[in-house]
Order: C-alpha cells, then structure tokens, then sequence
C-alpha cells in the first residue's frame, strides 16, 4: 500500500547532501525543478511535480547576482531518487549523472595522464 | 518555475492586497516501499550501522508540489518551529514562533498565477482561497 510522507522544501530538502547509490556524495541540492504531467512546464494551480535536482555553479550567482539558465544547469532526474532522509540518496552510481562531468572529465584527461593518476588507493585494502 | 522561484516571493490576495512571503514550499512524497517493524527493531538494536545501511527505510516515488507556505511578517526560516511541536531551547521557539505567527499554507490548487518576469516574484491567488495550517 502507498502513502504519502509530507516535506518542505527549505526544512527537508535545499541544500541537503546528495549521495549516489554506493553511497558517496555527489552534490548539494541547490534548487528543484518543477514541472507539470507528462514534463510540460509548470502552471499555477494545476498537478506539479518535482522533475529534477538542480546543482549548479550557484557560488558565482550567490556573488555576482543574476541567475544561471535553465539549460547550463546540471540536473538529477528525480526518477533517480531512492530514499528521503537526512541525505538524499540515489539509486544509480554517480558515473551514470551528467552532475559530475567535470570532475569525471578531469579524472579521465587530466588526473588519468599524470603517473601514477590511474592508481586506486582504496584497491591496497 | 523552480522552487527558488517560488521561495521568498510575494504573495497577493485575489484583489491585490499583499498577504506575506513564501517562507517554504511544501511536497508529498510518495512512499513506495515502506519497511516493516522488524527491520526498524534491528536497526535499534544495531547503533553502530551507519544510516546509509539501515534496513527500515523506506523508497520514494514521485514529489507532488502541496502548497506554499505565506509568512505575514518575515520571510527567513523558521526552523520547522511553528510547523512541529517542538518547544526548545525555549527563548528561540519563543522568539521564531512570534516572528512568524499568522503564517498559513495556501494550496497548490489555490494559487491563480505566479508571475516570474519581474523582481520579486509574484504569486496571485484565486477569491475564496483556504488558509490552512501551517503545521506538518
């Protein structure tokens, strides 16, 4: 049987830890997309879901003011959320989110080239 | 629309007269696999288990956008204050409740418009909206 659990968006879920499905961080949330049924945009007084976790490079925006576009900023379909607490955790591996691609490109062009880059460290045990 | 589009924005009443700010922005979660009472009592008995392995947690579906939370006076957090039945440390219950008395939630299905082309953020709401209570 399915219920509903109620949260607010300022007390539960902005700004909480985001950790993928073996359990290690990936971003904060820093903001929840909204759309309508079937992923249409949002409209007042009708049926709305969250649609995505937004992460962004809010740092510069906090600074500077403005706003980042919709399109620049990297999100995590909601359909990937597993389980609401004090972290929100995923139910995929991070290496599947376009969220991380930065780090994932520098891991692969730029930590990866250097000797040693390639090596695991958690592998010694 | 995001819900930082949402948060902080002010709130008209049907004629126009200003009502407050959006202090939060309330969901229902969709609880779809809910763990029985037996793996809640194992993870009592187990403290040492991190959270991340606990058995009784449960699985969430869908988010569906409730209502929006109106603050007549102040649009900072209220630190689930007013919205639970938590009491202490008491000056700040005291001090965080007084601040924002008054506050309402206002249903999803009550909003007329919100308009996000100007600074701040208005949201307009339908003649015989329901103030209902704030608390979760």
């Amino acid at each position: 049987m399915t219920h509903e659990r109620i949260v607010d968006a300022r007390l539960h879920l902005l700004s909480r830890q985001v950790l993928d499905a073996d359990g290690e961080p990936v971003r904060a949330v820093d903001d929840l997309e909204l759309v309508g049924p079937d992923g249409q945009p949002a409209r007042a007084g009708a049926e709305v879901r969250v649609g995505a976790i937004l992460v962004g490079p809010v740092l510069f925006v906090r600074l500077f003011g403005g706003a980042v576009p919709v399109s620049r900023q990297p999100r995590i379909a909601w359909e990937d959320v597993g389980h609401v607490g004090t972290a929100i955790e995923l139910t995929v591996p991070s290496d599947r989110l376009d969220a991380d691609w930065v780090e994932h490109w520098l891991r692969d062009h730029v930590v990866g080239r250097i000797p040693g880059g390639r090596h695991d460290p958690e592998a010694d045990g | 629309m995001n819900v930082g589009d949402l948060l902080d924005a002010r709130v008209l009443g049907p004629d126009g007269a200003a009502l407050g700010v959006v202090v939060d922005v309330r969901f229902a979660l969709e609880v779809v696999d809910e763990p029985d009472d037996e793996s809640r009592e194992r993870d009592r008995e187990d403290p040492e288990t991190p959270l991340s392995a606990h058995l009784g947690r449960d699985a969430v579906g869908g988010a569906r956008l409730v209502g929006l939370l109106v603050s007549p006076r102040s649009g900072g957090s209220f630190l689930g204050f007013e919205r639970t039945e938590v009491r202490s440390p008491w000056p700040i219950a005291q001090l965080v409740r007084r601040r924002h008395r008054g506050t309402f939630l206002v249903g999803w299905s009550d909003v007329a418009e919100v308009r996000t082309d100007g600074a701040p953020v208005i949201v307009r709401l339908v003649a015989g909206f329901e103030r209902r209570s704030p608390a979760l």
